[in-house]
């Protein structure tokens, strides 16, 4: 039922039943109205009625009294015996209470007889007495009243002064007759208390007044105590005319101020009138307690009828509220007829289908249509035997229902599951008058029971522990292996918290990441550490997944995780062979790295330094060789204790192989206090270890490498730099530490660099070699020349040894270039010979080169290339410090090399210390003088004294001797003093490509004397020095100025004085030499002027005065 | 009637000698013992005491009742002789009856000729006026000038209010009804009555008012008359009495007549 249609009922209800009550409203005013009016008409019957009553009752009383005054004039028609009218008139008064007295009055109007004694003689006007009676005779006549009990008492009143004061008063009445033709008249006395007792007892003076009137309108008596008998009422004359009228009503008058219904009536016989004022307010009296009883009544019947149309209405309502909502529950029955997903069918009898609803349709694949009329065995897939059938049908027949499942065949052929319940529909005589069935798709729920029995079982089975907690983290399922892993049963753990497996193991960060990491991504997974109900503490891998319920909000963590005890021992196990050194167990390289991984970041965390110390034993290997690998390994386990025992909680000592370590030495509040913890552990290193009753002794070589949070460096080139200063220490002669030097290693790694450099140059040819040649001084043959090696350098141009030697000394490229430089020179020997000269040459071999394993058999080798090469004409010089390392390997090897023929010469010699057992062990053919010796032995008597000694040391061991750096003439000279007859040196060539050597050897040998060649060449050298000079002064000094004590200057006024002094070329030639110096001092002060175009012409004429020179140099030859 | 108790007076003067003399010697309880009868003379207009409805010719009052439990009480039959104030003293010093039941006033000059039980009722003097009279409205007004009290003759009232008026003036009357007539045809403005007499004049006499005294005017107790001298039946007269006084038979009898306001203690 709309709210439309309620609200239209409520209106026409509340219309209908004001309409209603309007109506008894109405009516109940209607009744009220004429009640009123009833009442009223029935006051004013009952005034008029009143008014008769009083009317007859005086009337009759007054009768009474005409009777009894007719009376009197009958009996006594004789003479009047006063005495026995008096008895008479008492007696009459026996029984005439409403008379006072009674009085006979003769014609004088004297009292002559009365009832009461007092009165007789009393003179009574009855003149004013109406009506007149002008014949005296057969009247009652009414008198004004009198106030007072008696007569002798009492007054007559006048309308002006009426009963006041009096409590009593009478009305005095007359009645005249004639007796013995004489006049008399009875006078009775009117009690009026009599009447007012009367009317009062009738009428109550509460319900109104009653006044009776003479037609005049005297008040004769009223029951109203206001009322003043014998005043005069105007209203009675001019209103009534009771002369005319006998009786009326009237209501235009009021009594004391309060509305009256007046009725008023005449008497029949006597001028009097009875006028009764019925007090209208008392009159509706009985309406007005009507008319609340009314008025309750109606409210009540009003409210009886709400109440009643109310509960009508409601109950109207209800039934209409009923209707409607069993209305709406069958359309709703219906709407959930056709929209349940549950298949409905229902048959008749024969099961015979009437009525299918949508769902049976999409369940089975039949349209309804199809299905109506049909038997549902059209479904039955054959998978139920017909016993299955008849137990259904019996069941439904008996009991009226049946519940089950089947397996029906849809219209495709295809089978689904179906679960319901088929009940029989009875009607009221209970025969059975329908089979409804319902029955729901059970296929994927079938589907879902299997896979929730697989999960199940995996659950059950699981190896896994799986433990299930709801929402707040309460266990609310726990598997077998659950039970298993953890000892404690599923009673035990249900309703607990997953704490109770909490080993305490991991700080309150890691529980609050993995809640993060639950809330965040719905899972976690990991390692935790639990424990067991036994205590043990044990390692599992975790997983946890949150169960989201619909609403999004987490119903269920379900944790799965596996013991993984045995695992993780294997783990460590493999940790331990992984990080730890076998031997002495501890820390590998690889734990190594990771700890310094570590001690980095902690150093840029705290702020604080730490050091890396390479520690290799310096003289462990012979220990090995001599003792056995054994020994050694006690040997490195002994001192490994040895270190670990200095060694703060937070280092780390690690084996890095061999007698290699390395130790952190981390939280260096101060880098200083390093060098005491170095010298310590060298200390302790190096006393005596006992082993198998042998006393060992090791050194140490340590390489340190800071590392601040300022360096920024990885933990690889922190270990480069410590192997590097390790290396340093080495050098510096062991069992000692280096700290690593940043300028040593920028030089190692420009000094690497440039290896590689020189490596490449060696495979791109960039090497080439230059001779220089060795001649004899006493008759300039050239006995030799010595190879030196240059670099070709493409951007640098040719460069000498010096620039690149030092970089390989050491390195493998020593030995490739070494060898380089022998096949050259072998090639160069080869070639010269081809064009016929026969040049012996020789090669510096350094010290590394002749003790590399393979020196000999190369050598052999490349001697072997090239044939035609005289082992002879090939010479080794060995420079001296490569003697030092290994003297009698050194010794071995030149004596193979001597063995081939292979000539040697210790090369610089003099300048290093030589033990003189192994200078006379060695099979060196040649010493050659150090050239610094020679430089100098001018000037410097005894470096000429050791050129002399190791002149004569050859001479002694029957070895040549050659003199390198000889750079004039008077070097030669003085060689040739000394008995050195061998040279090479600037003062007889320049090192040169081997292709300028032929033209040379040429041009020496067209100066026969050495001597002149070496003074033209001495002086042609100081002149260069000044075209140098002109050239480039800023760069350059000025060469020497000091004839005296230049190298032609020594030769001219030195050996070429003695020899050739006679001369004039002598003369002239000195002439030439002191214009040249003059010339050139002239130069160099032009040149400071920066005169240099007079400096320019100076260096002309010096070139002129050199040839000029040279010229006379020539004569003397040719003496 | 207040007229009786006078004329009985007299009558009682008459004849109290012989009768007396006549019936002392016998011993009353017995003779009624022996007889089973007991004679109680009643007076039968008496309202509310010894009253005959003239239209039933039924018994009924206070004392009729009284007399039916004093026969009881002595297991005799009952016999009401009618009686009257005025013939009381002969009717029961002539043995007419054995004992007067009518609420007969304690008088001195009732006690000469008969012997009273102890009274059971007390009645005080009360007036009756006309519903009308302006004159007297309450009890004060009635000695005053001007106002005109009305007794019967030889009733006690007389006595009394002649000497209690002072300023009123007093009108002896000699008929019984006289009184009435007088207040009513306003002659006189009051008549002086007892409690049951007036209890039942008002209510046969519309007009009729009563004036109660504000307080005790005259008391005189009423009680049963017997001959004088036989102490047995005094005795056994005045156990009665005792007894339906305790046992509240007095008391349930006189509510069924509204006399219970003037039980005698």
């Amino acid at each position: 039922m709309s709210q439309q249609h309620t609200r239209l009922l409520k209106q026409s209800f509340v219309i209908s039943l004001l309409l209603l009550l309007g109506s008894l409203i109405a009516g109940g005013g209607y009744t009220l109205w004429r009640l009123h009016s009833g009442s009223l008409d029935a006051a004013a019957e009952r005034s008029t009625m009143h008014a008769r009553s009083f009317e007859s009752y005086l009337t009759q009383n007054l009768l009474v009294v005409e009777m009894l005054a007719s009376g009197i004039h009958a009996n006594h028609t004789g003479t009047l015996n006063p005495l026995s009218i008096q008895n008479e008139f008492i007696s009459v008064l026996k029984h005439a209470p409403f008379l006072r007295s009674i009085s006979l009055l003769d014609q004088d109007s004297i009292i002559i007889a009365s009832s009461s004694p007092t009165n007789i003689g009393l003179s009574i006007n009855t003149q004013s007495h109406i009506p007149a009676d002008p014949k005296a005779s057969g009247l009652l006549r009414i008198g004004n009243p009198w106030a007072g009990r008696t007569l002798s008492k009492g007054r007559p009143t006048t309308p002006q002064t009426p009963v006041i004061n009096e409590f009593q008063s009478f009305i005095p009445m007359s009645y005249s007759f004639t007796l013995n033709e004489q006049r008399f008249q009875l006078l009775a006395t009117l009690n009026p208390d009599y009447f007012i007792n009367h009317i009062s007892q009738q009428f109550p003076v509460t319900e109104g007044s009653v006044e009776i009137l003479r037609y005049d309108g005297t008040l004769l008596l009223s029951n109203d105590p206001l009322q003043q008998a014998g005043a005069v009422l105007e209203f009675v004359k001019r209103d009534l005319k009771p002369e005319q009228i006998e009786a009326g009503q009237s209501t235009r008058y009021k009594r004391h101020g309060r509305p009256v219904l007046t009725a008023f009536r005449a008497s029949r016989l006597y001028p009097f009138i009875v006028v009764n004022h019925l007090d209208k307010e008392h009159a509706t009296t009985n309406w007005l307690a009507e008319r609340s009883t009314l008025i309750w009544v109606f409210l009540l019947m009003m409210l009886v009828l709400s109440f009643v149309a109310s509960f009508f209405f409601r109950y109207q309502m209800q039934l209409a509220k009923k209707l409607a909502r069993s209305q709406r529950i069958e359309e709703i029955n219906a709407t959930a007829f056709s929209t349940s997903t549950e298949a409905v069918i229902i048959t008749d009898t024969e099961a015979s289908i009437l009525s299918t609803n949508p769902a049976l349709s999409s369940m089975t694949g039949y349209s309804q249509e199809q299905l109506i009329g049909q038997n549902p065995r059209i479904f039955a897939s054959g998978e139920q035997s017909p016993q299955f059938y008849h137990l259904m049908w019996q069941q439904l027949m008996h009991e009226g229902v049946w519940q089950g499942e089947f397996t029906n065949k849809r219209r495709d052929g295809s089978h689904y599951d179906t679960r319901g319940t088929v009940s029989a529909y009875r009607d009221e005589e209970g025969d059975i008058k329908h089979f409804i069935g319902v029955f729901t798709d059970i296929t994927e729920q079938k589907k879902n029971e299997a896979q929730l029995r697989q999960a199940a079982s995996v659950f059950m089975n699981s190896q896994e522990g799986i433990l299930i907690t709801d929402g707040n983290n309460c266990i609310v399922d726990v598997n077998p292996a659950f039970t298993h892993i953890t000892g404690y049963s599923f009673s035990e753990a249900i309703g607990k918290s997953p704490n109770i497996l909490s080993s305490d193991r991991h700080s309150s960060d890691f529980f609050k990441q993995m809640w993060q990491s639950l809330s965040e991504n719905g899972s976690w997974q990991g390692e935790v550490w639990n424990r067991r109900r036994s205590g043990e503490v044990f390692p599992e891998r975790l997983s946890i997944n949150a169960m989201q319920g619909e609403d999004g909000k987490i119903t269920q963590y379900v944790a799965v995780f596996s013991d993984i005890s045995r695992f993780k021992e294997h783990e460590a196990a493999l940790h331990r062979i992984a990080h730890f050194d076998p031997l002495t167990g501890i820390p590998n390289r690889r734990l190594l790295g990771e700890r310094l991984e570590l001690a980095i970041s902690r150093a840029n965390r705290s702020r604080h330094a730490f050091a890396l110390c390479y520690l290799d034993l310096d003289g462990f290997k012979p220990v090995n060789d001599q003792h056995g690998h054994a020994t050694g390994d006690c040997l490195l386990v002994e001192l490994t204790q040895r270190l670990l025992g200095m060694l703060r909680p937070d280092d780390t000592l690690a084996r890095l192989g061999g007698d290699e370590f390395v130790l952190l030495l981390t939280e260096l509040a101060d880098p200083q206090d390093i060098h005491i913890t170095l010298e310590r552990i060298l200390s302790s290193i190096s006393r005596p270890v006992l082993i198998n009753d042998k006393r060992l002794r090791v050194t140490a070589s340590v390489g340190v490498a800071m590392y601040s949070n300022e360096s920024s460096e990885d933990a690889d080139s922190l270990l480069r730099k410590a192997d590097q200063a390790m290396y340093q220490a080495k050098d510096r002669g062991k069992n000692g530490y280096h700290l690593y030097d940043p300028e040593q290693d920028r030089m190692l790694r420009e000094q690497r660099s440039q290896l590689e450099r020189l490596r490449s140059a060696l495979q791109q040819q960039e090497f080439v070699l230059y001779f220089q040649p060795k001649v004899d001084l006493r008759d300039g043959t050239v006995v030799g020349a010595e190879a030196l090696i240059r670099w070709q350098h493409p951007q640098r141009g040719i460069l000498p040894p010096g620039d690149f030697l030092g970089i390989i000394n050491g390195s493998d490229l020593e030995v490739d270039l070494g060898e380089w430089v022998i096949e050259t020179a072998l090639r160069q020997i080869e070639h010269w010979k081809v064009q016929g000269i026969d040049l012996p040459i020789s090669v510096n071999l350094s010290a590394d080169h002749l003790l590399h394993d393979t020196f000999i058999k190369r050598l052999r080798c490349l001697l072997q290339q090239y044939p035609q090469v005289n082992p002879g004409d090939f010479e080794l010089e060995i420079l001296e410090t490569a003697t030092i390392s290994n003297m009698d390997h050194a010794v071995e090897v030149l004596t193979q090399c001597h063995d081939l023929g292979v000539a040697l010469s210790l090369d610089d010699f003099g300048t290093g210390y030589s033990s003189l057992t192994y200078f006379q062990r060695l099979p060196v053919d040649t010493l050659k003088i150090d050239q610094s010796f020679i430089r100098d032995m001018l000037d410097d008597s005894s470096d000429l004294g050791i050129v002399d000694s190791v002149v004569r040391l050859a001479q002694a061991f029957d070895r040549k001797v050659i003199a390198e750096g000889v750079e004039s003439a008077e070097h030669g000279a003085a060689l040739l003093q000394v008995g050195c007859f061998l040279a090479q040196g600037y003062g007889i060539a320049r090192p040169m490509p081997a292709k300028k050597l032929p033209d040379w050897i040429k041009q020496w040998h067209s100066n026969p004397i050495p001597a002149l060649a070496m003074a033209k060449l001495s002086h042609r050298n100081w002149v260069e020095q000044f075209i140098r000079y002109t050239d480039t002064p800023d760069q350059c000094e000025h060469p020497n100025l000091d004839s005296q004590r230049s190298d032609f200057g020594r030769w001219y006024y030195g050996s070429a004085k003695l020899a050739y002094q006679s001369l004039p070329a002598y003369q002239q030639a000195g002439y030439c030499y002191q214009q040249s110096h003059s010339c050139a001092q002239s130069l160099v002060s032009l040149m400071k002027q920066n005169e240099f175009e007079g400096a320019a012409q100076r260096l002309i004429n010096l070139q002129q005065l050199q040839q000029q020179l040279f010229d006379a140099i020539d004569a003397l030859n040719r003496p | 009637m207040p007229t009786f108790p006078l004329l009985l007076l007299i009558g009682s003067l008459l004849f109290s000698t012989s009768s007396s003399a006549e019936t002392n010697n016998q011993d009353r309880l017995v003779r009624i013992q022996q007889t089973s009868l007991l004679r109680v003379c009643i007076w039968p207009d008496y309202y509310s005491i010894t009253y005959r409805n003239p239209k039933t010719q039924t018994l009924s009052g206070i004392d009729i009742e009284m007399a039916q439990q004093l026969a009881s009480d002595l297991g005799v039959e009952l016999e009401f002789v009618d009686s009257s104030f005025s013939k009381l003293v002969d009717d029961v010093t002539s043995d007419r009856c054995d004992i007067a039941m009518f609420g007969v006033g304690v008088t001195a000059s009732r006690q000469k000729s008969l012997r009273f039980s102890s009274p059971h009722l007390v009645s005080d003097i009360y007036a009756i006026s006309s519903k009308t009279n302006r004159r007297v409205q309450d009890w004060s007004n009635i000695d005053q000038a001007g106002t005109i009290v009305a007794v019967a003759k030889g009733t006690l009232h007389e006595p009394v209010m002649k000497n209690k008026l002072k300023q009123a003036e007093l009108l002896i009357l000699d008929s019984p009804f006289a009184r009435e007539q007088e207040v009513q045809s306003g002659r006189a403005d009051v008549f002086m009555t007892d409690y049951p007499y007036s209890q039942r004049f008002l209510v046969s006499a519309d007009w009729a008012r009563l004036i109660a005294p504000p307080s005790e005017y005259h008391s005189t107790p009423y009680a049963y008359a017997m001959q004088p001298g036989d102490d047995r039946w005094h005795a056994r007269v005045e156990q009665f009495v005792s007894d339906v006084k305790k046992d509240g038979r007095l008391l349930r009898a006189a509510r069924r007549y509204q006399l219970d306001p003037i039980i005698a203690k």
